[in-house]
């Protein structure tokens, strides 16, 4: 019975994805399907070049691959750094910074879109890659401190202790001894902040518009009102947006998901 | 860099993360309460206006359509997300038991697609002649999903509920962190299935429950924007146009920065109501619950 | 210990990107925007590519957008950034809050004069007096006919004079053969001429608007008779499924109702042969009447004179036919239009000089600020009535009170 309950998860979860690679495999060009098709007749990747066709894929390419080459490192290195030493204030002020840490999370997003375009306008970086690069500054999600907070909490303090009284620097503690003990941490805080980097469509919306800057989920995204683009094309948009996201997720699913704490 | 102290190294450490909050978070929140109260177009400098933008808002029928998306999106996407989460969870914590690691694995898969790839393949699975619900559904001769008020919005609410992958994964952690120890003593005491599940697992998991609950209301709040934008764009007749929706358009498609500002800051103070009441309403809930099962 | 460098680096290129962006463009180069299919761009891009010839050393970076909406979001904010694109192209249904907001630079003809233009386009960029941008077309709606598929069905291509019932037993006929006989976007675009050729009227005041009046009689016919060409061909169903205008370039629609931006796509559909009709009128009596679609080029304030020089090439001689010949406008120019290069029988549609003929019945729709946000609030509308979710009288009423409080908000 449980069995059965979880192939149904299974079934549901990744069927509109299994779907949607099959149907992008089916040549451009042919009329219309009279119903559903689950397995396009003689399957090709037409769809694929149509998609560079409709849209400057490379440059889109590009673009997003930078973005994340640039945020996922720095995102990481960010919340890695503020868990470390959250990890280590003393009790008063680390139930403070958590404290507002997780208070963080209930800023709503809309509260934000506004103020960010005039100072990123003032800043002069509208149109540019960076308001897509900025918020791993804060670490992309406060989510992100609060992982590597907990994984850090669960070092034996006697270990820093050890370190700092070698002559260790915080830095080099935390290089040495800290980043070593929670690579599972790190990793998944990478993919986290990888997934959002790479999907990141509403900043690119706001503050990162024009041709140069365009990034693959906005450059796909458009292809919901474009004319004349066929289901099989903006399967194959989905599929080239998703597939690395799904990768970042394999990745990590097993720190992730499957072990108790994470570390 | 070794001269600094043990101590400077960790305050400098913990300095990108708060200089990035303060000047990324903390400060545009504050800016928008300050613009709620101004016109400004981004041309011209912004003019204080007091509470009039407030008192147009409150006059034009389209907040309060607006109003009513949002509620109608958050109390279907709350408690089914929480929920759904903790369905999950306790299908798939174990971790030998058969496809429960994959199972794992594919409820995560939705959270992780990027908006615009959902937006394409939900497109597809309610195209009223090519998709797979008007096929399961037969609403074939019926008129299409999107053009229905509800349709639309059920649309919508289904997008961000197979996106519940971060509340099913704080609640699997948060019921692997039972200790077993509280389940053999209530079987020894006679419970079984759900007399467990009321006794132990609730009990043990409400904390979070109410936290990840406080925590979606703010994610409902923000998330609808992208699948509106490429899927309904607001319709029918304003059904989806939820408060995001109408601060986007205000702040970004008409320039209206200080109408927008108001309205990102009514939805703030409508959160944090919304937070302050369920909190009140769960720990009743709970404690309810705790008397009830003797625990 | 080498990332904290990184970190610091990394804030000085921000820091350097903000240098670089405030600082002014060169005067050889030049933004241009334009909203359109992908046939509509590439026409586009064969004039800035004809432009870069005729002008060496500039360089054009062109933005394409896809869905009108965006292209007037990406607008809204580029002038909010203080980078809006030099020139770009504007129907005049939109032009109001460009101009309410006083962020162009007056319209310059250059060589022409505005004797040279045809005058619906010239009125409907008028503004408080004064011409706000360069005119790139005068298109109008008209219906698009496949022919092989009315041959199919036995069906003889209508005159220019046909009526509503030719048309209607036109649909029978094709609809009996099991062919989808007519389709068109459920838009108050689409509406407007219907309404106009049964005597009615679309908003009460074209130059000051304060409603939408399709709760007249004579509107409520035309509602009427478009809702009741449904059931042969295209419905709502069928519409969400695929848009009429892919259906018809497809191959498998009869007849469409479209302006002319629709034809460099048909063009290029393989095995697609059509012409274009006028739209029916109502009765034998009243006269055809059409709807004016006219785009213009419009220039942002601060723009170098390269925009303005922009602008006049594209309706010069040269740049006017490079378009003309792509097919997806009605030259605004007269000469133009009745060039070769527009009029081109080896090129389908055969009857092009339909799109001149109707140029005398053109009205057009207001070009006030909040148009764009009425007819949004008309169209959410039309689509309930013609999915056979509203009804006719509840329709009307509707429109009327959504579209006066959009024209009623300040500006």
């Amino acid at each position: 019975m449980r069995v059965a309950l979880r192939l149904l998860v299974v079934v549901v979860f990744l069927a509109p994805l299994a779907l949607v690679l099959a149907g992008s495999l089916r040549r451009v060009g042919l009329p219309p399907p009279a119903g559903l098709e689950l397995l396009p007749a003689s399957p090709g990747l037409t769809a694929y070049d149509r998609l560079g066709e409709l849209t400057p894929l490379s440059r889109l390419l590009r673009n997003s691959v930078l973005v994340v080459l640039v945020a996922v490192p720095l995102a990481t290195l960010v919340a890695s750094w503020a868990g470390f030493a959250l990890a280590q204030l003393p009790p008063r002020g680390r139930r403070w910074l958590v404290g507002i840490t997780t208070g963080l999370l209930l800023v709503p997003l809309p509260m934000l879109w506004i103020p960010r375009f005039v100072l990123y306008l003032q800043v002069g970086v509208l149109d540019t890659l960076v308001p897509l690069i900025a918020p791993a500054l804060a670490a992309t999600t406060p989510f992100t401190v609060l992982l590597a907070y907990r994984a850090f909490r669960r070092v034996p303090p006697e270990l820093w202790e050890a370190a700092r009284l070698e002559g260790a620097s915080a830095l080099v503690t935390w290089w040495r001894v800290g980043l070593p003990l929670v690579s599972a941490t790190t990793t998944a805080i990478a993919a986290v902040a990888f997934v959002f980097h790479w999907g990141n469509y509403l900043d690119a919306l706001l503050y990162a518009q024009s041709e140069a800057t365009r990034t693959l989920p906005l450059g796909i995204g458009e292809l919901a009102t474009v004319d004349g683009a066929e289901q099989s094309v903006l399967f194959a948009g989905a599929v080239v947006l998703a597939v690395p996201a799904v990768l970042a997720l394999l990745a990590v699913q097993r720190p992730l998901l499957a072990t108790r704490d994470g570390s | 860099m070794s001269r600094l102290s043990y101590r400077t190294g960790l305050r400098l450490m913990l300095a990108p993360f708060l200089l990035g909050a303060l000047v990324l978070v903390l400060v545009p929140a504050v800016m928008t309460a300050g613009y709620a109260f101004t016109r400004y177009d981004g041309l011209s400098p912004a003019q204080f206006v007091g509470f009039d933008t407030y008192r147009d808002l409150l006059a034009y029928a389209e907040l309060r359509r607006s109003l009513a998306a949002t509620a109608a999106f958050v109390v279907l996407a709350v408690p089914l997300r929480v929920l759904g989460g903790l369905g999950l969870a306790l299908l798939l914590h174990r971790r030998r038991a058969r496809l429960a690691g994959t199972g794992r694995a594919a409820a995560y898969v939705p959270t992780v697609l990027p908006d615009a790839a959902t937006a394409l393949i939900w497109l597809w699975v309610v195209n009223p002649v090519y998709g797979p619900l008007a096929v399961v559904l037969q609403v074939g001769t019926g008129s299409p999903l999107l053009l229905d008020r509800w349709g639309a919005r059920l649309t919508i609410v289904a997008i961000a509920v197979f996106a519940l992958g971060e509340g099913f994964l704080v609640t699997l952690a948060a019921r692997r962190e039972v200790p077993q120890v509280l389940y053999d003593v209530a079987r020894l005491e006679g419970a079984r299935g759900t007399g467990l599940f009321r006794r132990v697992t609730l009990p043990m998991l409400a904390p979070v429950l109410g936290l990840l609950s406080a925590r979606d209301l703010v994610v409902s709040m923000q998330v609808t924007l992208v699948p509106v934008l490429l899927l309904t764009r607001g319709g029918p007749l304003g059904a989806t146009k939820t408060l995001p929706v109408l601060v986007y358009e205000r702040g970004f498609r008409e320039l209206r920065f200080g109408d927008a500002a108001a309205l990102a800051l009514l939805l703030f103070l409508l959160t944090v109501l919304l937070v302050a009441v369920q909190y009140r309403l769960l720990r009743r809930w709970f404690r309810a619950g705790a008397v009830q099962t003797g625990g | 210990m080498r990332l904290l460098p990184l970190l610091l680096g990394l804030a000085l290129v921000a820091g350097c990107g903000s240098g670089t962006a405030g600082e002014q463009r060169e005067d050889r180069t030049l933004t241009v925007q334009a909203a359109g299919g992908e046939g509509e761009l590439s026409a586009l891009r064969e004039l800035i590519s004809a432009y870069e010839q005729a002008r060496p050393g500039v360089t054009v970076s062109f933005t394409g957008v896809p869905d009108q909406g965006d292209h007037i979001a990406k607008l809204g904010t580029a002038f909010a950034g203080g980078n809006p694109p030099d020139v770009f192209l504007l129907n005049y249904r939109r032009l109001g809050p460009f101009v309410d907001r006083d962020v162009l630079a007056p319209a310059d003809l250059g060589d022409r004069s505005e004797a040279d233009f045809y005058a619906p386009s010239l009125e409907a960029f008028t503004y408080d007096g004064e011409l706000a941008c360069v005119p790139q077309n005068a298109s109008s709606t008209v219906a698009y006919l496949n022919l092989d598929l009315l041959e199919r069905a036995g069906v003889a291509l209508p005159t220019e004079e046909w009526t509503w019932a030719d048309l209607e037993e036109m649909a029978k006929s094709l609809h009996s053969k099991g062919i989808a006989a007519v389709g068109y976007d459920a838009e108050i675009r689409t509406v407007a001429p219907f309404v106009w050729t049964a005597g009615g009227e679309v908003v009460d005041d074209t130059a000051e608007p304060t409603a939408m009046t399709l709760d007249t009689p004579q509107a409520g016919r035309a509602l009427q008779y478009l809702d009741g060409l449904q059931q042969y061909g295209v419905d709502a169903t069928a519409r969400a499924a695929a848009g009429p205008a892919d259906q018809f370039a497809g191959g498998s629609l009869a007849v469409f109702f479209d302006s002319r931006r629709s034809v460099p796509v048909f063009r290029k559909s393989e095995g697609l042969s059509f012409d274009v009709r006028p739209l029916p009128r109502a009765d034998a009596g009243r006269p055809s009447v059409s709807l004016l679609a006219s785009d213009a080029y419009c220039v942002s304030k601060g723009s170098s004179s390269l925009a303005a020089d922009f602008a006049s090439y594209a309706v010069g001689d040269e740049g006017g036919t490079v378009l003309a010949r792509s097919g997806r406008t009605v030259p605004s120019v007269k000469a133009l239009a009745q060039s070769p290069a527009f009029l081109d029988p080896a090129q389908q549609p055969a009857s092009s000089s339909v799109f001149l003929d109707v140029i005398p019945t053109l009205r057009r729709l207001p070009n006030v600020g909040p148009e764009d946000e009425a007819e949004e609030a008309a169209n959410d509308l039309l689509a309930q009535y013609f999915a056979g979710k509203a009804g006719l009288d509840e329709t009307g009423a509707a429109v009327r009170t959504a579209t006066a409080a959009a024209y009623g908000q300040r500006s």
